[in-house]
């Protein structure tokens, strides 16, 4: 059974901010969702409204087959762990752990006192039991951020709003695979907010890349890298990003297709579903999206799959080289590319007026700030980027080729989407 | 060169550093000075608990010492069997505590919907409570005396209580606005997700978090209340309605003489509660009026 639907969910706040728009999603019992995408892209508003912490503007939220709009949050079974961990100060960390159940009128303090026990063991955080929130380390906070929205045992839902942003890198990794084996121990239908795609791909079991307030692609995370379904899910996820730039599609007659970067072509074989898709680009411009991956040292492949470019420079990162490949494309700039108006419009719903006490900010913030680090899928320059084992034959300032995997690369029409799928997953 | 400016150098620095007959004057002069702001503001403290310890002839024979010739606890007693000073006392005992309790509920409730909702007119109705702080208090005076007649209100507590909300409402809410609007909105929504309703988290959450600056606001009413002479004078008519301050105008007042050792002891005793609530709670209300960061 599916454990949350949203049905044409919308968000429009009080000043006009459309944060969510018409998004259509399901997250099956079970499973562990990821919304992954920029910062202002909505989210982490989706993420309120499903714990009853923002109100739905338009659209139909559905949890456990119930209609939930309409729910308050304490009449839900949903647990969420936030950024900060928002532990309860004046409580230790014991009395935090059994809060929940304690709302929940559990009776038995034995029972109560055993369950905090095996949760804070669970999370290897035992020997904080009785200290306070204040004297803990950030990773401390959130086990114990975690254990408090575990400990009712079973709830419908788990939510998580980016818990792992505030701590340092190296603690990132450990206690993202605790997570991950820890909720897949359980197998409780969990949503998790993120802008970092490492974190959503090796979490989930689907991933729904957002911008804009809208979903740009979904599906399982070797679905989405693999097979993007827009430019802008395809540079936001892999790292090294994608390759990606203008080039305009010329089919000849029955030969094949020429896809033109101005400065070089590619020869497309006729025959194998993908020239057939391109054919009615004939004359457009489109988007190639190249991964590094995808580009090989060229020991004299076939001409049509060939490019070449100078060395601009080879980046060590310890596990891999990364060369530049100045090329000459035409770069493109995501942020130009289908964008969509964030300003609520007479043909959405008015959002509702009244005050609103604690739950649903009526206003939205005024600046979305921009991450510092963050991916927002900019390609800069009209460089190629190649991944490598070795750098050995590449100097910079010289000229080499390098070969095209064709099957690996991926067209999108100009305003970003997907020309050339033929895959059956579906994007919902 | 070298060897010149080092020397400049060292000489100079050591000049400062130097225990030389400059600093000792220097150290006397901050010194007596202190001495000065010190004495200035203690002695009338001073000259009143010694006078309270003297015995009615030494006032009689109108003596200046510095030390009471003969130290006396007759006008503590006295106050309290002569003079019956115990019913000013309860009487301010039952205002202060009353005004106080109400501050609190008033200015939490207040305090917390300021913080958490969204209102356009925020500021503006910030400002408009501010303002009631500010207002001259003798101005409202008149106004209140006749709503209070009319409404056959004089003399009695509420009257008082509801006056000296005054004094303490617009600088309780402000502070509380304040406070609350540190505690962080996830805490209360923590609590709601986790099961309690509004209501609940108000209580269970909320409240034991705020409780350092509802504290703050408890002793700032309390001692804003308990030291009202204005209202006091105004609205009490009667001796047995009379609180302390305005008792004691009345106190040791006799036809031939004042007897400043008795008014003097009922000043103490007024102090006392003030002081002690000083002593002890002066850390926590420096740090409820700046209100640190909760994490």
């Amino acid at each position: 059974m599916t454990a949350i639907a949203l049905e044409g969910v919308s968000k429009v706040y009080d000043n006009g901010l459309l944060a969510v728009d018409d998004v259509r999603l399901k997250a099956e019992n079970g499973e562990f969702l990821v919304l992954l995408g920029p910062s202002g892209c909505g989210k982490t508003t989706i993420l309120r409204m499903i714990a009853g912490l923002e109100e739905v503007t338009s659209g139909e939220l559905w949890l456990d087959g119930e209609c939930a709009n309409d729910l308050p949050p304490w009449e839900r079974n949903v647990a969420m762990v936030f950024q900060d961990g928002a532990l309860y100060p004046h409580l230790t960390v014991r009395e935090n752990l059994a809060f929940p159940l304690l709302v929940a009128g559990a009776a038995e303090k034995g029972l109560v006192d055993a369950r905090v026990q095996e949760i804070a063991h669970g999370l290897g955080i035992e020997d904080t039991l009785d200290r306070r929130p204040a004297l803990l380390s950030g990773g401390e906070r959130q086990r114990v951020a975690i254990g408090r929205a575990l400990i009712r045992g079973q709830p419908a839902v788990l939510l998580m709003d980016e818990p792992l942003a505030s701590l340092d890198v190296a603690l990132r990794s450990t206690l993202r695979a605790e997570i991950g084996s820890l909720i897949r121990s359980l197998n409780v239908t969990t949503v998790y907010v993120t802008h970092d795609q490492v974190e959503a791909l090796s979490l989930a079991d689907r991933v729904a890349v957002l911008r804009d307030g809208a979903v740009e692609d979904v599906g399982s995370p070797a679905r989405v890298y693999q097979d993007p379904a827009t430019a802008f899910s395809a540079a936001f996820l892999g790292s090294p990003p994608v390759n990606l730039a203008w080039a305009t599609i010329w089919e000849v007659n029955g030969n094949g297709i020429i896809v033109d970067f101005g400065t070089q072509q590619l020869e497309l074989p006729w025959g194998d579903g993908l020239s057939e898709a391109l054919t009615p680009y004939h004359g457009q411009p489109v988007i190639v999206g190249i991964r590094p991956e995808a580009l090989t040292r060229s020991t004299g492949g076939a001409h049509g799959t060939l490019l070449h470019g100078t060395v601009s420079s080879v980046d060590y990162h310890g596990h891999e080289w990364l060369a530049r490949l100045e090329v000459g494309f035409r770069p493109v700039e995501l942020d130009t590319v289908r964008t969509r108006s964030r300003r609520w419009t007479s043909q959405h719903p008015t959002a509702k007026r009244r005050l609103r006490f604690v739950t649903g900010k009526t206003q939205a913030p005024a600046v979305i700030p921009k991450r510092r680090g963050e991916r927002r899928g900019e390609h800069r320059g009209a460089n190629l980027l190649i991944r490598l084992d070795s750098p050995s034959g590449w100097t910079v300032g010289h000229e080499f080729h390098v070969t095209v995997d064709l099957p690996h690369i991926y067209f999108f029409d100009a305003d970003g989407i997907r020309i050339d799928t033929n895959s059956s997953f579906p994007r919902y | 060169m070298n060897q010149l400016t080092i020397a400049a150098v060292r000489s100079a620095g050591a000049g400062r550093r130097r225990r030389g007959p400059g600093q000792l004057t220097r150290r006397t002069g901050f010194f007596s000075l202190l001495a000065v702001f010190v004495v200035a503001s203690l002695f009338p403290f001073y000259w009143i608990v010694i006078t309270s310890l003297k015995t009615p002839a030494e006032i009689a024979q109108g003596t200046t010492s510095l030390l009471p010739g003969h130290m006396t606890l007759s006008n503590y007693i006295d106050d309290f069997t002569q003079q019956d000073f115990i019913r000013p006392l309860i009487n301010s005992v039952i205002v202060s505590v009353s005004t106080t309790v109400l501050t609190v509920v008033l200015a939490s409730l207040a305090g917390y919907a300021l913080s958490r909702t969204r209102i356009r007119g925020k500021p503006l109705i910030l400002g408009f409570v501010l303002v009631g702080a500010f207002f001259p208090l003798l101005a409202m005076v008149g106004p209140l005396f006749i709503v209070y007649r009319n409404l056959g209100l004089l003399n009695s507590y509420p009257a008082l209580i509801i006056a000296c909300l005054i004094y303490t409402l617009p600088l309780a809410v402000w502070l509380l606005t304040n406070y609350f609007s540190q505690i962080p909105r996830e805490l209360e929504e923590a609590a709601i997700v986790d099961g309690t309703t509004r209501v609940q988290a108000l209580r269970k959450v909320i409240m034991p978090v705020a409780l350092p600056g509802v504290f703050t606001v408890t002793i700032l009413s309390f001692i804003l209340v308990w030291n009202d002479f204005t209202f006091a004078l105004s609205f009490m008519q009667t001796p047995d309605r009379y609180t302390a301050p305005l008792a004691i105008v009345t106190l040791g007042q006799s036809q031939y003489q004042t007897f400043y050792n008795l008014i003097d002891a009922a000043v103490v005793i007024i102090s006392l509660p003030i002081a002690l609530i000083v002593i002890f709670a002066q850390r926590r209300i420096v740090s409820g009026l700046t209100a640190g960061a909760l994490k």
